[in-house]
């Protein structure tokens, strides 16, 4: 279940959320942070392309739970203008053991970050796209059948 | 026969061709999305970077390659390498 939006969330209640589900013997959450990128109090602008964004972090869910045994899963992510310290992302993973809940967690946040037509500016500077995200998905790449 | 597209702007290319969203009459000899990036590019001024390999494109809502065709009321849209999460 995803959602993007400009508010903030409560990822207490996100993880309450997880842990609601039948068989749930973990939980597993991300949550991503505007990091302190200037001295002079600048804000974080995320732009988004609004339709594309939603599809395709549901079809990163859909293919989480086509690949792990999970009971949950849940991508909040925000836009507009956010402040140093302010939450922008929360991804989670409820499962009978943790393995699944970790890897789908953890496929989540590596794909989103190289899939999901987000655009960061610190400031007035845009934020340049990283080869160790890159990298990151393409460990996800499962072998053609 | 013309198409008409509707075409987006993201990120950074946004700011540098001073254009988010803007419609487009194509003629009968862009046919694909590559042959569009190069007719937009001859704009002259930042328009050029529409050739820059990185910038990708997606055709109503889904990202694709430089081969697929154009069609009547597509919405296309050109963006850099995305920086969310």
């Amino acid at each position: 279940m995803i959602s993007v939006q400009q508010h903030d969330f409560d990822a207490g209640q996100e993880w309450q959320n997880l842990n609601d589900q039948p068989g749930v013997g973990a939980v597993v959450t991300f949550v991503g942070l505007v990091r302190d990128f200037s001295d002079t109090g600048e804000a974080m602008t995320l732009e988004h392309y609004p339709g594309m964004t939603e599809n395709v972090l549901e079809e990163l869910i859909a293919q989480a739970k086509q690949r792990w045994p999970v009971q949950a899963l849940r991508i909040v992510h925000r836009i507009g203008i956010l402040q140093p310290g302010e939450q922008i992302v929360f991804v989670g993973a409820s499962s009978a053991h943790r393995k699944a809940a970790f890897a789908a967690c953890e496929f989540l946040i590596d794909m989103l970050k190289t899939q999901a037509p987000f655009w960061k500016k610190e400031g007035s500077h845009w934020v340049a796209a990283k080869a160790s995200d890159e990298h990151h998905a393409s460990q996800w790449q499962q072998p053609a059948d | 026969m013309t198409r008409c597209l509707n075409i987006l702007y993201f990120g950074s290319l946004a700011e540098q061709v001073k254009t988010q969203r803007e419609a487009v009459e194509l003629g009968v000899d862009i046919k694909i999305v590559q042959q569009l990036r190069e007719h937009l590019s001859e704009r002259g001024h930042n328009w050029h970077k529409l050739t820059d390999k990185t910038i990708k494109s997606a055709v109503n809502l889904q990202v694709v390659g430089p081969n697929h065709p154009l069609q009547d009321g597509d919405e296309v849209a050109f963006f850099p390498p995305v920086t969310g999460g």
